[in-house]
């Protein structure tokens, strides 16, 4: 298999962050070709999230891939972050080194445009932030949707949410652009709550990775001490690598299970704004099936390849 | 032990129907009134169904009609399932008593008033009456012991994708109820399900070889139509689940959740919305029935057809 090339859209994010570490190592190993990220408003303020993945890049040894800024809030709502699980600064308090990636000036949307046509309708679109730049891009590149092969969701729910009880946060954060995104036409494969509480890393697999001393390893342990104290609640450690999830896909699809569905974004429910409404186990349908919603993985292998991938880099 | 006081609230319908089935074969309860409500079929058809089902299965409380179309908007029916009478299929008696003079608000007012212990409510339609109950008698709130009804679903609809269409009809009725405060108990599309009734169970049943079980097998053989063409492999028998989740809890599993109706929403109207993690820091406000042991299932409804043996009424 040659290399997949992907853009990823991020808002980083500790979890953000774990998963652009193991995707670049998945391009030490030839498997991906990281064409751009671009930096999107969310966990974090887009000038942190920006900052937060130009720094992610820099400590992976792979300064020169391309870090665009993106949008500084959702299309039509106000931003709400999640200073609760990721911190203020939006890596759990983990200082990284300065970066020397250079600081890109073209926007997220004219970026991602530029390269999905230079790949000729190759180009896989990772999403594991809110999907606003990605729905700014349709808005503006109306063609966009010939140019990219596919995109790879991490958000969204069948059942329940965690933001709220019916939805996930990077939906609900901007659900007006999920919905652009889901609508799009292009092909979406969704990791949401549904698969990504299932790939959980255990306290066994916490402490592994904590005995590492790779830099992906050492920032797992300085960055994700918040998130795994609200996880766990009092009881056994665990951590959600939700972001993962839809990176590993691209790689290793036969770690998951999924049906295809119909899938929607409520955008103006009182207690259910964000919610992906899903259709496959239900009787009246939506008449289109423009998701692949993924519900299940290995996680054991998950485990093992994720924390291969955080040693090697 | 002294029986429970039951008021049946329903839109019979073939599964209403066979939940009252149980609902008079229990001796744990005591039948206080049958109501109506406009829900798989009009009004009109809801309630002469309850008064034949009565006859048939000689429930002989008072029996009222009640409301004509949701508390805000107006009735959707759902012939598909139960056809153009609301329950096609076997001939049925003719009703045995009048309606009560009184509407079905008033009925059940009424009972919860005399009553010397708190009233259970099964209501296995959309939630109308209920709602006009606690908007037009609040002061009989303390005395409802529990409301079971048959509604919603946690994970998924089936009027919408998101929501089941009892709640669907009508979500505001739902929505006073699930704020009421009254403990209420809700078999959802979760369990109702998984309440399976397949062809090669009907003979089993027809085997029980009275009035009652011929014309439930033939209840059974109608209302599989329509799900056998979209692709159940047997009738999802929705409502008992609401009687038998209070006297048989043994063969279901349940939790205690928050939950609450979206009244809004392009997708979501209607949807039983639940808080499994706590983000809405809420209490829990309704015990969900979330599964069945099937097997149990189909030897309990045999065991309450036996319950008719010896009887015959003239159709």
């Amino acid at each position: 298999m040659s290399s997949v090339p992907v853009w990823i859209d991020t808002d980083t994010g500790v979890d953000d962050a774990i998963a652009l570490m193991a995707a670049i190592a998945l391009q030490r190993q030839k498997k991906l070709e990281i064409v751009g990220i671009s930096a999107v408003c969310g966990n974090a303020e887009q000038a942190r999230t920006f900052e937060n993945a130009r720094n992610v890049v820099n400590l992976a040894g792979r300064p020169d891939i391309p870090v665009y800024p993106g949008a500084s809030k959702p299309i039509m709502v106000e931003l709400q972050t999640a200073a609760y699980v990721h911190g203020e600064d939006g890596l759990g308090g983990a200082v990284l080194p300065a970066s020397k990636a250079a600081r890109e000036t073209e926007m997220a949307w004219d970026a991602l445009y530029r390269c999905a046509r230079e790949w000729k309708g190759e180009l896989e679109l990772i999403l594991i932030g809110p999907e606003t730049n990605a729905a700014i891009a349709f808005q503006k590149y109306p063609d966009l949707k010939n140019y990219l092969k596919r995109i790879l969701i991490m958000g969204g729910a069948a059942v329940g949410g965690n933001r709220t009880p019916a939805a996930e946060f990077n939906i609900w954060v901007d659900p007006h652009a999920a919905q652009i995104v889901f609508k799009s036409q292009v092909p979406i494969i969704m990791c949401g709550l549904d698969v990504t509480m299932r790939a959980e890393l255990n306290s066994a697999k916490i402490g592994e990775i904590e005995n590492c001393d790779s830099a992906a390893c050492r920032l797992f342990r300085d960055s994700t001490k918040i998130a795994r104290n609200m996880y766990s609640g009092g009881g056994e450690e665990v951590y959600y690598a939700h972001d993962v999830c839809p990176v590993l896909y691209v790689v290793y699809p036969e770690l998951f299970s999924g049906v295809e569905s119909g899938v929607f974004v409520e955008t103006r429910g009182t207690i259910t704004r964000g919610q992906t409404v899903t259709d496959y186990d239900t009787d009246v349908k939506f008449g289109v099936k423009n998701a692949r919603v993924i519900l299940g993985a290995d996680r054991q292998r998950f485990a093992e390849i994720l924390i291969d991938l955080l040693k090697s880099i | 032990m002294d029986k429970i006081p039951v008021i049946l609230d329903g839109d019979p319908g073939h599964d209403d129907a066979i939940a009252w089935v149980f609902a008079k074969a229990s001796p744990k309860f005591d039948i206080k009134a049958v109501t109506s409500v406009a829900g798989n079929q009009t009004i009109e058809k809801t309630t002469i169904n309850a008064r034949r089902i009565c006859a048939l299965l000689g429930i002989d409380a008072p029996i009222a009609r009640g409301a004509v179309k949701p508390v805000t908007t107006d009735p959707v029916t759902a012939g598909n399932w139960h056809g153009d009478s609301g329950l096609d299929g076997p001939a049925m008696p003719e009703p045995d008593q009048e309606l009560s003079e009184l509407p079905a608000v008033d009925l059940m007012a009424k009972v919860i008033r005399e009553s010397e212990t708190p009233v259970t409510i099964i209501a296995t339609g959309p939630q109308t009456n209920v709602a006009q109950l606690l908007i037009a008698h609040p002061e009989v709130k303390e005395k409802i012991g529990k409301i079971s009804i048959m509604g919603g679903g946690v994970t998924h609809g089936n009027w919408s994708p998101a929501a089941e269409f009892n709640i669907f009809e009508d979500p505001e009725a739902a929505w006073m109820e699930f704020h009421s405060g009254i403990p209420l108990q809700m078999c959802g599309l979760d369990v109702t399900e998984r309440a399976i009734i397949r062809p090669d169970d009907f003979p089993r049943i027809r085997g029980v070889g009275n009035q009652v079980a011929d014309i439930v097998a033939g209840w059974l053989e109608f209302f599989y139509r329509y799900p056998m063409e979209i692709g159940y492999d047997g009738a999802p028998v929705h409502d008992p689940c609401a009687v038998l989740s209070l006297t048989h809890p043994e063969i279901f599993k349940m939790q205690d959740l928050y939950v609450d109706i979206e009244l809004e929403g392009e997708y979501t109207r209607g949807e039983t919305v639940a808080d499994f993690i706590g983000s809405s820091g809420k209490r829990p406000n309704v015990t969900c029935v979330l599964d069945i042991d099937r097997d149990s299932y189909i030897d309990l409804l045999v065991e309450a057809l036996h319950a008719f043996d010896g009887r015959e009424v003239k159709i």
